[in-house]
């Protein structure tokens, strides 16, 4: 969005009917989940199409995706009545073929993460809190959420990935038995591979789930491999690149399964969530369990990429950065127009953007644009970053 | 007299240059002003005082195209929901520090405004009566009348919040389709709960901008649901939503009884442009 537009889813498919008590089969879909994978040194087993929970708008949905062979469900204290909803699901579920997580994060809207100096009994009363909501007694993992979220400065957000207080929380949750496992996730903005790598060496988390489709975030492969050496497992997110599949001319429905298949090829991934908020959701998307990526998806994330692949600028690169002769921060800059595009933090962009020097201004006259030679990724860096500077400079 | 009066004019030029050179060089664009040239009518609906506070000096007002102004990070789900105008005031007891401040948001229909009231107000709001609708919680009051949906924060503990609202809804216009929101939904025995769901209602991709009422009959609790216009559309989806979930419906009479694994049985018809449907529903129960 411009500014100026601002203004104007085998071998283990009876794991899902054993997952839901008393279910008949005529309640079931045509298709179902048909693969599960290790989630790292954990001994879980996730279906590789997974339950992202945001929004989630009934207790059925839940069990129609149990009883599709989904296993793992993600939720949180602050995805609105998602919580809720799982805990109305509960009493007909088989709690032990569940996977179930949550967050350590604070209040019903997002969002709502437990800051750095927060007290260990804000931690402990966080997972009480959703396990009363869940109707259960345990979670199987608790993450850490959006690490690079709260600040873009890397060294404040590992404060909060090594926070004493929630390291003994976690400590004293694991003895109580009220949680399993510890798991932290990231999609950015800022700093995602190299504080996933810290938590992924650190031996203090057992899952991570980054951001990773096939458009952004070119670091993640070398981060899944680190973290296959560690036996940390790895749930991905974020892996349709963004709602601009919706306004595919063609293919819209298949678009989303190439992008699925693409990130279950890297074999360091267990598992992807996807926000399903709807039945249609659900039964489409199941579709690509345990599907192999082909020639045919290529083509379709392909056709995606020529038509948007020119407007993404790959989070952690920078290529372009040290051939700018004037020095410009465009790998900053453009973060900044992600903020704004993306995020909605319209205001945090502009100011942000503000206190870049030299920014997008240096751009405009500039008639050598060394930083288009210099992009991998073949991204029209000029145009991009005149685009950013009238969007966020309101020149 | 002439002459004299060019010589004054040509005396002031070298000031208006250094009037435009000290605006030019104190030029800010993120002080750009994009409010409204003229004072929306709206303004009227704010008191000059209500109880011990008064209206402060400055009121804001925002349109579209600078809403993010004021509304950060959410702007965008406002303007999905057809907002239109919004106006600011802030009140105190005296010049100084605002103790309350009062935002009036008009969208383009009174559904949009009931949807905003429903998503914004806080789990731990409790209903009070006001306006068309109203909550209260901690430090804030919301309510809506119209297409008019109203939120009050006390940014001072001592901030009086329902005087205030009171006042602002009695001056609010009586705007022309004002009628219930509800009142297509059956009424029967208890109502337990009112609500909207902004879409997917229940998970069913088609029930967007659903009115829902929760109802206590016989010891039985069932759910109707409303979506107020596009029934045919609705009708449409409803079909494929049971094509999605490999369930089947039987017609009788003119609804349709869903026979579902999940969520028991449900039944489904239209009414005009209404689409209407009622979980946990007996035969007996429908209008």
């Amino acid at each position: 969005m411009k500014r100026r537009e601002f203004i104007k889813t085998s071998a283990l498919s009876g794991v899902g009917l054993a997952a839901l008590g008393g279910m008949p089969d005529s309640a079931l879909g045509a298709d179902r989940i048909v693969k599960y994978n290790k989630l790292g040194n954990t001994g879980l087993e996730i279906s590789d199409i997974s339950f992202g929970a945001g929004k989630l708008p009934a207790s059925s949905l839940v069990l129609r995706a149990a009883a599709a062979g989904i296993n793992y469900f993600d939720t949180a204290p602050d995805y609105g009545r998602s919580e809720d909803h799982i805990g109305g699901a509960m009493a007909r579920l088989n709690r032990a073929e569940i996977i179930l997580a949550s967050k350590y994060c604070d209040g019903r809207s997002y969002p709502n993460h437990l800051p750095v100096g927060t007290k260990k009994q804000k931690f402990i009363e966080a997972v009480d809190t959703s396990l009363q909501r869940c109707k259960t007694d345990y979670l199987d993992l608790v993450f850490v959420h959006a690490m690079g979220e709260l600040s873009e400065n890397f060294e404040e957000e590992k404060q909060r990935l090594f926070a004493e207080e929630m390291l003994s929380a976690t400590e004293s949750l694991k003895k109580a038995g009220k949680i399993k496992h510890l798991a932290v996730s990231s999609h950015g903005p800022d700093n995602m591979e190299a504080l996933l790598l810290e938590a992924v060496n650190s031996g203090y988390y057992d899952v991570i789930m980054p951001a990773f489709n096939f458009m952004k975030f070119p670091k993640v492969p070398d981060l899944l491999k680190a973290a296959k050496k560690k036996g940390v497992g790895v749930v991905a997110m974020k892996t349709l690149a963004g709602a601009k599949a919706l306004e595919l001319d063609q293919g819209a429905q298949d678009f989303a399964h190439a992008a699925f298949k693409w990130v279950l090829k890297h074999q360091e991934v267990a598992g992807l969530v996807v926000t399903m908020k709807t039945v249609g959701n659900l039964y489409h998307y199941i579709k690509a369990s345990g599907q192999s990526f082909t020639q045919a998806d290529q083509r379709q994330l392909d056709r995606y990429a020529s038509r948007w692949g020119s407007q993404y600028c790959r989070t952690g690169c920078n290529d372009c950065g040290p051939a700018c002769a004037q020095g410009v921060q465009i790998a900053k800059s453009l973060r900044h127009l992600m903020y704004f595009q993306d995020y909605g933090e319209e205001k945090k962009a502009i100011q942000g953007y503000a206190e870049i020097s030299p920014n997008g201004a240096a751009c405009q006259s500039c008639e050598n644009p060394s930083c288009e030679a210099a992009c991998p990724h073949g991204l029209p860096v000029k145009t991009m970053m005149n685009q950013a500077h009238q969007d966020l400079s309101l020149a | 007299m002439q002459q004299a009066r060019s010589f004054i004019l040509l005396a002031l030029l070298p000031l208006l240059a250094l009037a435009l050179y000290w605006e030019g060089q104190s030029y800010d664009p993120g002080l750009i002003d994009f409010k409204l040239s003229s004072r929306p009518a709206l303004l009227k609906s704010f008191p000059p005082e209500a109880g011990d506070l008064k209206q402060l000096p400055g009121p804001r007002w925002f349109k579209k195209d600078n809403l993010w102004e004021y509304v950060n990070g959410h702007a965008d789900y406002f303007i999905g929901q057809g907002f239109e105008l919004l106006t600011v005031v802030e009140y105190a007891p005296e010049p100084g520090s605002a103790w309350v401040v009062a935002e009036v948001y008009r969208f383009d229909q009174a559904l949009a405004a009931f949807g905003v009231l429903m998503d914004e107000k806080g789990e731990t709001a409790r209903a009070i009566d006001l306006g068309k609708m109203a909550f209260m919680g901690q430090g804030e009051l919301s309510f809506i009348q119209g297409p008019f949906y109203a939120k009050l924060v006390a940014l001072d503990k001592r901030g009086q919040l329902k005087k205030l609202a009171q006042a602002i809804s009695e001056n609010l216009p009586q705007a022309p389709g004002t009628q219930d929101l509800f009142q297509g939904l059956p009424k029967l025995g208890k109502t337990l709960s009112e609500g909207f769901a902004a879409e997917a209602y229940r998970g069913m991709g088609f029930a967007n901008q659903a009115l829902t009422r929760r109802l206590e009959i016989e010891g039985r609790e069932l759910e109707f649901f409303l979506l107020p216009k596009g029934g045919q559309k609705a009708l449409a989806g409803f079909q494929q939503y049971l094509e999605d979930a490999q369930m089947k419906a039987e017609k009788v009479g003119s609804r349709y009884k869903v026979l579902d694994p999940f969520e028991g049985e449900w039944w489904f018809w239209l009414n005009q442009e209404q689409a209407l449907g009622c979980f946990g529903c007996l035969e007996k129960d429908l209008p």
